[in-house]
Formats: C-alpha cells, sequence, structure tokens
C-alpha cells in the first residue's frame, strides 16, 4: 500500500469542493433567469384568461318595470309601477325600503333605466317625473341594512304625450342648480320633443317622414343629437339644434328594437328583432358626420329588449326575451352569455361584475361575473382595431386618456415597430464605423496607435446611458433640428474630400510615404474630413436656399409632407449608435486580432496585399466574432431604455420616417409602469411586453449563437 | 514568366567553403540516389545573401550574413533554435518587414533583383516566391480557393486559368489524387501531412521563382514526413528551394548544400554531404554529432 500524500488529498478536495461551488453558481444563474422569466409570464398570463361566470339563487319578487343595480351587488332597486321604487338586499331579498313618495301611482309607464340610475315616468295623471335613485351610505359600513335610499325627484308636469321615447338629463348649466331634461315622446299627433328646466311643458313637433315609424330614440350625450331607430330597419341621426333635421342615415336591416350608448356615450349599440347586435358611430368630418358601422357583434337569440353599459369600461349588457349577454365593445367578445327565459328588464353593475334579469313572473335571476381583462384579445394586441373616433381599423398604442370614458389602444405593434426602427438607426450608425473602426485598427493602424484607440473607445463604454440620452435628447436634437441638413450633407462633403485626398497621397514622393510609416497615413485624412466639414458648413445654407426653398423642414413638409420632430429617428440613432459602438468594436476588434498570425503570413507570403488578406481571410476567419459582436450590439440596443427615452418623444407611431419619433417596448415599460395599477391591465399588458422583451433577446441570441457555431465550425482554426 | 528565359546574374561569388570540384560531381546518398548532380554544382545563383545584419531593436540578430543559393538546389538551413536561420528565411521575402522595429542592412538579390532597393514592390515580390510555414495553414476555404489564393489575389478570374494552376499545384504537391473528388471541401478537414501538401500546393499555384521551407515537417509524423521530403526531391527540378529545418537527417536526405548558423552567424556552408561527414568547423561537428543544440 503506498501513502496517498496528504497535500494530494488537500488538493483533490478543494478540487471537489471549488467544482461544487461553480456548479452551484451557473444552476442558480439559471434558476434566477428562469425564476424571472416564471414571474413576468404569470403576471402577463391573466391577460389571456377568458372571464369566469357564476349563477347566483334567483329570487322571487313582484313584476317590474326596470331594475336599478348598485355597485356594490349588495343592493337593488325595483321599479314597480304600482307600488314606486322598492329597494331590496341581496341575494336574502329581505326588503329594505319602498319609495313610495313624487308620482302618482299605479304609473302609466316608466322608461328603462340608465346604467347610471335615472329613468322617467309617466304617472296615473300622465304628468311628467324624472327620477334618480341615490344609495346614501355611512361611509365604511359594509351592511346594506344601514343604507338609506333616495329617489330625487323632478318635473311633474303634464305631458299630454302617449308613449315616452327617449329622456336625457342634461348636467346643469350656467347657474342653474338643477338638470335639464331633453325627451322624445310621442302622441296622437306624432313625435314631439321637448326641452325642460323649469315650468310648464313645450312641445315641439318633429315632422321627419322618414322617423313615421320610430320605434326607438335615443338623444346624445349632450343633447344636441338624436339617434332613432325604425321598424322598416334604419338608423337615423338628427341633428337638434334649432329646427330638427336628419343628418344622414343607416340602413340595419331589420327593425330597430334597442338602442344603446356604450360608457363614454359615442358608440351607439343598435339591437334588431332577429338579434342582430351592431354598433355605430358618428364622426365628425368638418361640417359633416360620418356614420358607420364600426363593430359587429355575435347574434342574440330573439329581439334585443334593451342594453345597459358599464360605468369603467367598454364592456355592455345586452337582452332578449331569452337571451343575456356581456359583450365589449374593442374586442367584440363575448364575455358573458346566459338564457333566461321571459327576460322582460336586466341591468348590469357599474364594475360589470354583477347581471341581473327579472322575468314578467317576477323571478329576478343573478350571475356573479369575473372578467378583469376583457379589453385583450389577440386582436387588440397585434391586429387592427376599429377604436371610437377612429375612420378605420388601426394598430394604436394609447394606453389611457384624459377622461374615464377612454377606450384603451393598446396594440403593441407600434412599440415593437419603434423597437426595430430605433435598433435600425442605431445599427446603421454604429455598424460600418463600429466594424471598420475595428478592421483598421487591429490591421492596419501602427499598433501605438491601436494602444490608444482601443482604450479610448472602451471609455466610450463607461458613459452612463442616461447621459448619453440627456445629450442626445436636449443638446444634440436642438442643433440637428437648426443643422439637419448640413448632417445630410456632410457624409458626401467628407467623401469628396477623401477621394481628392487619396489619389494625392499616392502622388506623393515614395520616400516621404514610406517615412510617414505604415498605417498612420490615415492622419492625413483627419484635415480631409475637415475641409469637408468646412465645404459643408459654407456651402449647406446655399444648397438649402437654391435648392430647398430656403427651409429644410418647410420643404420635407411640403413636398413629401413629412412632419420634421426635433427628437427623431436620426437623434436615436446617434445616441444609440454611440452606446453601442463600444461594444460591437471591442468585441469584433478582439476577434479580428485573434485571427491566427500564421493565416495573415501566408496570406501575405502569397502576394496579398494587406487589404485583400484583411479582407478575403482575417474578415471571414474572424466571421464568427464579428457576428456575435453584432448581435451583442444588437442586444443592447434593442433594450437600451434611457437613451430612447430621453432622445425621442416616445410618440407610438408607425413610420419609417427617420424624421420623427419612436416609442420602443423597453421605453413603453419605463414609462408607462410608474403609473399602471397593479394587477390592472395596463400593467399585465407592460409585463407582457417585457415578456416580448425578454423573447425577442432570446430568439436572437440563440439564433445568433446557432449561426455563431456553424461559422465556428466553417472558419474553425487550429 | 518561364524561369529558363530569366537572365541570371553572371558573378556567382561562391561562399561555400569548399569550392566543388569536379571529382565530387557525383555523390551518392545512401538510398542511392543522387544527391547533388553536377548541374547543381554549376547552377546559377537564384538567392544571393550578402553582408546581411537585422536588428530587432537594439538586438542583432544577424550578423554578416552571407550566402548563395544556386538555381534549382536545395539548401538546407540548420542550427540551434534562435540562432537566426528563420530570420534569415523571412528576410528573402521580406516578411520580416510585419514586424515592428526591425532594422536590415546588406543586401539581399533575387534572381538579378536587390529585394532591399526602396522602390521594390514588396507585394509583387512575395508574389515570386513561394512560403511553407512550419506550422501547416491552411485558410479557412475550400481545397480549391486555398490553392487558387494566390492566383485570385493577383486578380486572376478566368475558371480555366484557376483550374489549370490548382489541378497542375495540387499533382505537383502530390495531393491530386487525395482530393480530387473533393476539392469544395474545407482544407482544414484534411490530415496534418495533407494540410501541409496543401500549403506547399498554395505557394507553388503562383509559379514561384524561390520556394522557401521553414520548417515544414515539423509538426508531422514521420510517414507525412518522408512524403514531404519526397515531394522536395521532385520540386527541385523545377523550383529553387530553402530550407529550414531542425531535423539534421531531413537536411542530410533533401538538400544539396547546408548552411550551418549559431548565434546570428553562419558558421559552416558547403556541399550537404562534404558537411555533414567532414565537417571544417569544430563547432558544426559538435552540432551535427549532437554535442549541443
Amino acid at each position: 500500500m503506498t501513502r496517498i500524500p496528504p497535500a494530494l488529498i488537500r488538493a483533490k478536495r478543494t478540487d471537489r469542493f471549488m467544482t461544487g461551488i461553480i456548479t452551484m453558481g451557473g444552476f442558480l444563474i439559471i434558476a434566477a433567469v428562469l425564476g424571472i422569466l416564471v414571474f413576468i409570464g404569470r403576471e402577463a398570463l391573466p391577460l389571456a384568461r377568458s372571464g369566469k361566470s357564476r349563477t347566483n339563487p334567483s329570487l322571487q319578487v313582484a313584476p317590474v318595470a326596470g331594475l336599478l343595480a348598485d355597485e356594490s351587488g349588495k343592493v337593488i332597486g325595483l321599479l314597480r309601477p304600482d307600488s314606486g321604487v322598492e329597494c331590496i338586499a341581496l341575494p336574502s331579498g329581505t326588503p329594505l325600503a319602498t319609495l313610495q313618495d313624487g308620482p302618482v301611482r299605479p304609473w302609466k309607464q316608466a322608461t328603462e333605466p340608465s346604467s347610471r340610475g335615472e329613468f322617467a315616468v309617466l304617472d296615473q295623471e300622465n304628468k311628467l317625473f324624472f327620477g334618480r335613485l341615490n344609495w346614501e351610505k355611512p361611509s365604511g359600513d359594509p351592511d346594506p341594512t344601514h343604507w338609506t335610499p333616495t329617489v330625487e325627484w323632478n318635473g311633474g308636469m303634464p305631458a299630454s304625450m302617449d308613449t315616452l321615447l327617449a329622456v336625457r338629463a342634461l348636467p346643469p348649466s350656467g347657474l342653474a342648480t338643477q338638470p335639464s331634461y331633453r325627451v322624445l315622446a310621442s302622441g296622437k299627433d306624432g313625435l314631439s320633443w321637448t326641452e325642460w328646466s323649469e315650468g310648464a311643458l313645450t312641445w315641439k313637433s318633429i315632422t321627419i317622414p322618414e322617423l313615421q315609424d320610430t320605434t326607438q330614440a335615443i338623444w346624445s350625450a349632450d343633447g344636441a343629437h338624436l339617434w332613432a331607430g325604425t321598424r322598416s330597419g334604419n338608423l337615423h341621426f338628427l341633428s337638434m339644434e334649432g329646427e330638427p333635421t336628419l343628418n344622414s342615415s343607416l340602413a340595419f336591416g331589420e327593425p330597430v328594437t334597442a338602442l344603446g350608448f356604450v360608457l363614454g356615450q359615442t358608440s351607439l349599440l343598435v339591437g334588431g328583432e332577429q338579434g342582430k347586435l351592431l354598433a355605430c358611430q358618428a364622426i365628425k368630418k368638418e361640417d359633416a358626420f360620418l356614420l358607420q358601422w364600426f363593430h359587429q357583434f355575435e347574434k342574440l337569440n330573439g329581439p334585443i329588449r334593451g342594453f345597459k353599459s358599464s360605468l369603467r369600461d367598454k364592456r355592455f349588457l345586452a337582452w332578449s326575451p331569452n337571451h343575456v349577454v356581456v359583450d365589449h365593445l374593442t374586442t367584440e367578445n363575448r364575455i358573458f352569455s346566459a338564457s333566461a327565459q321571459d327576460t322582460r328588464h336586466a341591468s348590469l353593475s357599474a364594475r360589470g361584475e354583477f347581471i341581473y334579469a327579472a322575468s314578467s313572473t317576477g323571478e329576478l335571476r343573478s350571475w356573479s361575473m369575473d372578467a378583469p381583462h376583457p379589453e385583450i384579445s389577440a386582436k387588440v394586441l397585434w391586429g387592427k382595431v376599429h377604436y371610437e373616433g377612429y375612420e378605420k381599423p388601426e394598430q394604436v398604442w394609447q394606453s389611457s386618456g384624459g377622461t374615464d370614458d377612454f377606450e384603451p389602444k393598446l396594440s403593441l405593434m407600434p412599440l415593437v415597430f419603434g423597437t426595430l426602427k430605433g435598433t435600425l438607426f442605431a445599427m446603421l450608425f454604429a455598424l460600418p464605423l463600429a466594424l471598420f473602426g475595428a478592421l483598421y485598427t487591429s490591421q492596419f493602424a501602427h499598433p501605438r496607435l491601436k494602444n490608444i484607440i482601443k482604450p479610448a473607445v472602451e471609455i466610450m463604454a463607461a458613459l452612463p446611458s442616461v447621459v448619453l440620452g440627456f445629450l442626445a435628447g436636449l443638446v444634440l436634437a436642438p442643433l440637428l433640428e437648426k443643422s439637419a441638413i448640413h448632417v445630410i450633407l456632410l457624409p458626401f462633403f467628407a467623401l469628396l474630400a477623401a477621394c481628392i485626398v487619396a489619389p494625392l497621397w499616392i502622388r506623393m514622393p515614395k520616400g516621404f510615404r514610406l517615412g510617414w510609416g505604415q498605417g498612420r497615413e490615415t492622419l492625413w485624412l483627419i484635415p480631409a474630413i475637415f475641409i469637408g466639414l468646412g465645404l459643408c458648413i459654407v456651402l449647406a445654407p446655399s444648397f438649402e436656399r437654391i435648392f430647398l426653398g430656403g427651409d429644410f423642414r418647410a420643404w420635407l413638409l411640403a413636398k413629401h409632407s413629412i412632419t420634421y420632430d426635433q427628437r427623431n429617428a436620426i437623434v436615436v440613432g446617434f445616441a444609440m449608435g454611440f452606446a453601442v459602438i463600444p461594444i460591437i468594436f471591442s468585441v469584433s476588434e478582439d476577434a479580428l486580432s485573434s485571427v491566427p498570425k500564421a493565416l495573415t503570413s501566408a496570406s501575405l507570403a502569397c502576394g496579398a496585399s494587406p487589404w485583400q488578406t484583411a479582407w478575403r481571410v482575417v474578415v471571414p476567419t474572424a466571421s464568427p466574432g464579428i457576428f456575435s459582436a453584432i448581435m451583442v450590439g444588437l442586444g443592447r440596443a434593442i433594450g437600451e431604455t434611457m437613451i430612447v427615452l430621453m432622445a425621442t418623444g416616445n410618440t407610438p407611431l408607425m413610420d419609417w420616417s427617420p424624421f420623427n419619433g419612436m416609442r420602443t417596448l423597453a421605453a413603453n415599460i419605463a414609462v408607462e409602469a410608474p403609473e399602471a395599477p397593479v394587477h390592472g391591465t395596463l400593467y399585465r399588458v407592460l409585463f407582457l411586453t417585457a415578456l416580448l422583451l425578454f423573447a425577442l433577446t432570446f430568439l436572437l441570441n440563440t439564433g445568433a449563437e446557432v449561426i455563431r457555431q456553424h461559422l465556428r465550425k466553417r472558419y474553425e482554426t487550429f | 514568366m518561364d524561369l529558363n528565359e530569366r537572365p541570371v546574374i553572371p558573378e556567382p561569388v561562391p561562399t561555400i567553403t569548399e569550392p566543388p570540384r569536379a571529382g565530387e560531381a557525383h555523390i551518392l546518398s545512401q538510398q542511392g540516389t543522387p544527391l547533388t548532380d553536377r548541374a547543381a554544382l554549376e547552377a546559377p545563383t537564384m538567392v544571393s545573401v550578402k553582408d546581411l545584419n537585422l536588428f530587432y531593436g537594439r538586438k542583432q540578430a544577424l550578423h554578416g550574413i552571407n550566402l548563395e543559393v544556386g538555381k534549382n538546389t536545395v539548401m538546407a538551413l540548420i542550427g540551434p533554435s534562435g540562432c537566426g536561420k528563420s530570420t534569415l528565411l523571412r528576410c528573402i521575402n521580406r516578411m520580416n518587414d510585419l514586424i515592428d522595429n526591425v532594422r536590415i542592412d546588406g543586401h539581399v538579390r533575387v534572381g538579378q533583383s536587390d529585394i532591399y532597393a526602396p522602390d521594390v514592390d514588396v507585394i509583387g515580390l512575395r508574389m515570386r516566391m513561394g512560403m511553407v510555414f512550419q506550422k501547416s495553414n491552411p485558410f479557412p476555404k475550400s481545397i480549391y480557393e486555398n490553392v487558387a489564393y494566390g492566383l485570385r489575389v493577383q486578380g486572376v478570374k478566368n475558371r480555366a486559368v484557376l483550374d489549370e494552376a490548382v489541378e497542375r499545384s495540387l499533382i505537383s504537391a502530390g495531393l491530386w489524387d487525395e482530393v480530387k473528388d473533393r476539392l469544395n471541401e474545407s482544407g482544414l478537414g484534411l490530415s496534418g501531412g495533407q494540410q501541409q501538401r496543401l500549403c506547399i500546393a498554395r505557394a507553388l499555384a503562383v509559379k514561384p521563382e524561390v520556394l522557401l521551407m521553414d520548417e515544414p515537417c515539423s509538426a508531422l509524423d514521420p510517414l507525412a514526413t518522408s512524403r514531404i521530403e519526397e515531394l522536395i526531391f521532385e520540386l527541385k527540378r523545377d523550383f529553387t528551394i530553402v530550407i529550414v529545418t531542425h531535423n539534421m537527417q531531413q537536411a542530410a536526405r533533401v538538400s544539396d548544400f547546408t548552411a550551418f548558423f549559431w548565434m546570428g552567424k553562419l558558421i559552416e556552408v558547403g556541399l550537404t554531404e562534404k558537411l555533414f561527414t567532414n565537417p571544417r568547423e569544430r563547432m558544426t561537428e559538435d552540432y551535427i554529432s549532437g554535442r549541443f543544440g
């Protein structure tokens, strides 16, 4: 037996220990990356989930003329022509209060209450009342038995009309404290309308022949326009300022049985006798209105009886006598669908979580719905969607607006486009400079020059990108705006100067040229470029004056209808290119320098010139390294945030013009994340963009690695 | 360009230690092959080095070298590592220009031109030389493109000319039969010996006047080495060869003349047979008998 020396045992133990630590470190890194991926994925995943709904036990109440849902889902108001407004607690059905004041019962007619709890009543004495149900909830008290309902009544003047068709409460204007109301009603003489603020009603009759068979009507949000649907299957749009005039009409195809607005009161829902469901909008174009159908929904079973919109987003409730559905306007998706026999009235709570339907016999059915992100669909994210106020389907990113009823536009395409555009411009600027710089430095420059150039370029990488972005946005962009034409002309002048200097250099005496030293003749190009610059500065204004009418930007706008933004793709190209150059330069210079001397020697010994050697032997051999340099640079450019954030206007445009800006995926996350409510739709969409960025970089790197391995196998040396 | 039409310099100043005598014109090697025939001894000078001093910075690497290589002969340069034999070889095609801080004085003539004259076109000069390196260094290109490289950089695009040159060179390098079916495969897929012969073919493709070989067999196994040695023997008919080698048997086997270097000085040069059997200098004898080096 030979004794193993203790030093060897120690060495082996250390070896095992270090192997363990290094392996563990590697696995931890992989686990961390996977963990991040899983986290991002988990935050984004609920976007793909479709809504869930649950049927709640139904209650038996007396027959109603309308339902007034409450946001809490704990109480509901029942409009009962014979006994007033009855309030009950849910889900027990315990009566809380019956509000009997106001109009004389039994009412002749009660209109379908709006989503905000507003309704109108024609009472027994044919007086017109406007009502609104309010709940007074002591703050923080969750017990509905402590809540007090009140109905705020207005009006009460003789109406002399048979049927109320449309009522619109207009917010108090001027010194008035009470809302005013616009009413459309039909009587023996046909359609009449009135505006009531106080005092008596003065009916003005509408004598437009197209409106003779009007079945449904609805006032626009400001009461200035009226939509009317007819039995003959037409939708008319009337201007009600001054004398009622018919603006324009659309054919619907079947008798209109219901009209209703989606939140924001710009998209009009039209329901027909066969269950047809379309959305329509009127876009103001100069003086005229353009009416268009812009969303189409799945048909309902049976004639549509009414609509209720959510007060938070663009979902809405529609019902027919045996079908209750909730659709989303933007996505056209059906979030909820239930068949409910003999449904007369239905209601949707403000947040769209509770759905109620009452039958003619007084059965009150209810459902709970959980659809947190109904506004997201694959089409919204990637396809063209027809948004409110847009003439045609488009890909738009606009996550928030000035009002609560804003329709979020969450197309990712403009962001992906912006990312690609920014990367492209950065690469256009950086690639030639970095690669040719690396080629020159590694193959032609005098070693002493190389020892200066390389560290100098690498110091560029040490500049924080926020500084670069700052300089680009606040210094470079205004400068570029002032002298755009100079910048565009400079490359041509510089090239011209170089083309003049190069032949001159060849004509110099040989002794002088050799004395100057190999690789240093390039220094002569520097004054040449300065001369080019000087010429450019001197000549550009005249060029602008003669060819471009004195103002480049005005010329651009007039001749090519391209607007010039101050913070545009060129600025980003410069700034992000500046950030990317050191990476590409450094990695590809290393690759070029590490081409075996034996190969260059062999090439030179074959009689190749240094340029031929560089181009035919060194570059192909170093191509895997150069390729990874480009890919690393590309990865950096795609993920770069601060520079694009500061150097562009962050406008999510889809336009290749170099004179306007873009919004990239990364910058978008930086801009919007602070404003996105946690677990909201925007929040999750931002995580989705993060996932996309991750996938983009991952695919790019994997693809690059595959190609690099392939190249390496091909150009493998020694 | 035909080598035979080229006028040769008329003044061969032999620095050979033993001027060749008529009686020694037939020297037989061990295998019975004539190493040096009369033609070799009477060959006109192809490469002549005169009073060559070379400095790497302050350090002098070559001291007053005088050497002549006859046309269509093989000159072997031997000596211990660092003695300057490779440096001398690289002076002949000015590859030392690539190294920083090198200063050269003296004269090197190839054919009739002084290659260190100020108006010499280095690239044109290198086209007249072929060089084979210590380690095989085929380009990461196809076999065909490797051989055609020298012509391609001269701007030859005619496919027929290239095809002819590739075939001729590969045949000369004794590689044609092994690779003729896979000319488009990478040169890196060949074995070490084949790669080295590919490099020789590459050097031959431009029909060089002089073939410079820098320890061409040092990285090869004995079989591949003997293959290359046979090749050198055949190439001698068309080319002038200068070969640097560490292997004294190899020098003895392939060369007509041998020059022994030590510490940057040329100690002795002479007919190979003579130098190995009966060296004039004590130092040469010590080296070839393995007492130092």
